[in-house]
């Protein structure tokens, strides 16, 4: 009895140790191991991180499917990081030490890059940012740390800008909890300052948790009365602002304009069925305009996405290409896998991406290792129900079909 | 006291029933079966969806979409998690006080706060990720007071909740099965020696906060949207609402209620917007230290 429960768990030893040989083979280099961070649960922005790590794979599928990077396939190892800074920080540690990543990619809430960039600045290794807005993530100055994605300083300048010329004079912002948020309200006080523009700025902090907005809209309704409200809030929490400053007769109206600081709009299936009239005429500023011509490459994605999920793409699957295809690009230009090979091919690249050639600046501050051409579009909804491409382009200049429009 | 100061105290006083509408099922659960409910925000937010799959016509039976009318969507809803309430009693928490385990307080705490998981992933892998919204209850914005105008649907919602707690107080204080639900709550041993069914009065419980949270969920979805998590902060504020009242104490959880309302209106607007979600925190803690046991609340006696 004994000697036949012995032997099967010498069995069951041999098979596990079999199975752990073969893995380990695996791991020993039959692929490239890429890391992929995005908020998959919550409370992370879990609308947002599946359509960013779509991005991620088929930059992957795509370079896997022409014989992948320096003869090996890739192997892309995805991990939730529920929009929380400590699990992102985990969650980088467990991708170097343990699956032994080369080099990353992704992430969507700018509060869990801050707290992954450090972790990559410790290790040495590559990360490319998918979707953090927040300037002090390149302004960090880290020589790992690149992104393709736009920045907060640029999309509050674009916003004053168009204040400035439609004769905005008064603003008012609700700006998230965030990095993110608050770095897009100190952005515009910024740009105001640098672009030298009249107009009175205020805005006030909102936990993006929050259901009820009607307390703030109503004392910005009565006593503040803004020209145009900014709102720099995530869904599920920007849609209820939009949903209650529309309720309560605020905004968008003809005498407050409401923009969407977060292009979560962009979504348009997703943002009619949420919010329905309280979407028309609302302005969004945007790192992508369906209604504007994309690179080839960013055609080919654009028409992917709409075969499989029968609805215009949003910037994120963009964003998300775009910084997984910089990264191997750059592993294969860099012919090694070698941390600071693959930094130094980043700093040299230059390839088309979906939305322009993608090239990493060297200057210092916000620039540093940031694609400083990344395209930015403000445009606006002007009918219920509106497909994002069908939207008005207000900018930038070159792009603009319309002006403002009001109810 | 001008317009403004009054709009914003009847926006609190709105949200405060509505709040009191969420705490109720809870604290009804918690006097009677004496388990804390960590999934009462998932059977809120089953009700958001039960609404939304009876209505939107997403739903197709025998090939013809489901789309009745929202108002009628409402009490079936309320049925459909009061149903799941049941089985969540039978199958699950019987055990709790039946006295066929050990820790019964701490199976019930890790057996609902898995429920809770189980409930919310269930619907991210089910539904998706995406915020839906049912219908209309009452179409468009209605002028309330000075330049206060307010949703239909959450005007709505108020009333409603008004009409289910004043239910909920009379069929609990003004009926033999509510006294009995609180003879129970008293004295277990003592309920069952008198010759009551406490079994049954667990499964009335535990349809009776299906019945509130399901509510609350289905008349709140055109207001606040539906989405997995989107019970997390409604049952975080519940459970400050019920240890504000006392524990067990339904006045209590409906007066701590309106004063969470209340308090988080006007401090949003004349503290700061950005700590909206730490007054009731703050409340709760200036409360406990004078008054231990909740507003309404009375120590309890243990053998």
């Amino acid at each position: 009895m004994v000697n036949r429960r012995h032997k099967k768990l010498l069995s069951q030893f041999a098979l596990a140790a079999a199975v752990s040989f073969s893995v380990s083979a695996i791991e020993a280099g039959d692929t490239i191991k890429i890391g992929g961070m995005a908020p998959l649960s919550s409370p992370g922005s879990y609308q947002q991180g599946p359509e960013l790590v779509l991005g991620l794979e088929w930059a992957v599928a795509d370079i896997n499917a022409t014989g992948g990077v320096l003869g090996k396939q890739v192997e892309l190892i995805v991990e939730d990081t529920q929009g929380r800074p400590p699990t992102g920080a985990t969650v980088v540690e467990k991708l170097i030490t343990k699956d032994k990543v080369v080099a990353a990619a992704g992430e969507y809430h700018s509060s869990v890059c801050k707290a992954e960039i450090e972790v990559f600045h410790q290790h040495g290794i590559p990360f490319v940012i998918g979707s953090c807005w927040s300037d002090s993530l390149t302004a960090a100055g880290y020589d790992e740390i690149f992104r393709t994605s736009v920045y907060s300083s640029k999309l509050a300048e674009n916003m004053v800008a168009v204040m400035a010329a439609n004769g905005i004079k008064k603003a008012a912002s609700l700006v998230e909890d965030t990095d993110y948020g608050i770095g897009i309200a100190k952005n515009i006080e910024n740009a105001i300052k640098k672009l030298n523009v009249d107009i009175d700025f205020q805005y006030e902090v909102v936990e993006k948790t929050s259901k009820d907005f009607v307390p703030i809209l109503l004392k910005y309704k009565t006593q503040v009365k803004p020209e145009v409200l900014i709102v720099a809030v995530t869904q599920p929490g920007g849609f209820l602002i939009l949903k209650q400053a529309h309720e309560i007769r605020f905004a968008p109206s003809k005498e407050t304009l409401y923009l969407d600081g977060t292009c979560t709009a962009q979504n348009d299936k997703v943002f009619w069925e949420a919010v329905k009239d309280a979407g028309n005429y609302v302005l969004m500023s945007c790192p992508y305009s369906p209604s504007v011509k994309l690179t080839e490459l960013g055609e080919k994605i654009k028409q992917r996405y709409i075969d499989k999920f029968d609805r215009q793409p949003n910037y994120l699957p963009l964003q998300g290409y775009d910084a997984m295809i910089s990264l191997l690009t750059a592993i294969k230009n860099a012919g090694s896998t070698d941390s600071k090979a693959i930094i130094k091919a980043l700093q040299a690249l230059k390839i088309p991406g979906s939305r322009g050639d993608i090239e990493f600046s060297q200057e210092d501050g916000v620039w540093h290792h940031q694609w400083k051409a990344v395209p930015t579009f403000i445009f606006q909804y002007t009918e219920v129900g509106q497909s994002a491409g069908d939207a008005a382009v207000l900018f930038p200049k070159q792009f603009a079909t319309a002006g403002i429009a009001r109810p | 006291m001008d317009y403004y100061v009054l709009s914003q105290i009847v926006n609190g006083l709105i949200f405060g029933f509505i709040y009191a509408l969420i705490a109720l099922g809870l604290t009804v659960v918690f006097s009677i079966m004496r388990v804390v409910n960590f999934s009462h925000g998932e059977f809120y937010m089953l009700g958001g969806y039960a609404l939304y799959a009876l209505t939107a016509g997403v739903v197709t039976v025998f090939g013809i979409p489901l789309s009745i009318p929202t108002i009628l969507g409402l009490p079936l809803a309320m049925v459909g998690v009061a149903v799941f309430g049941m089985l969540v009693e039978r199958g699950l928490l019987r055990p709790v006080y039946t006295a066929r385990m050990d820790r019964p307080e701490e199976y019930a705490i890790i057996l609902t706060f898995g429920l809770s998981l189980f409930l919310q992933y269930g619907a991210l892998t089910a539904v998706g990720p995406y915020e839906m919204t049912p219908g209309a209850f009452w179409e468009g914005s209605k002028h309330v007071i000075g330049d206060l105008y307010l949703a239909g649907d959450r005007l709505f919602a108020a009333g409603i909740s008004a009409v289910l707690i004043g239910a909920t107080l009379y069929f609990i204080y003004g009926t033999w099965t509510g006294r009995a639900l609180m003879a129970t709550a008293q004295n277990r041993v003592g309920s069952t020696i008198v010759g009551i069914n406490t079994v049954r009065m667990n499964i009335t419980a535990m349809v009776l906060a299906g019945l509130l949270a399901g509510g609350a969920g289905a008349l709140l979805a055109p207001v606040f949207l539906v989405y997995p998590d989107v019970g997390q902060i409604p049952v975080i504020k519940a459970f400050v609402i019920i240890v504000l009242g006392g524990m067990g104490s339904i006045p209590g959880a409906v007066v701590a209620a309106l004063i969470l309302g209340l308090v988080e209106s006007l401090g949003s607007v004349y503290v700061s917007v950005a700590y909206r979600d730490v007054f009731a925190f703050l409340v709760l803690i200036g409360v406990l230290l004078f008054r231990p046991h909740g507003l309404f609340g009375q120590q309890e006696r243990r053998a």
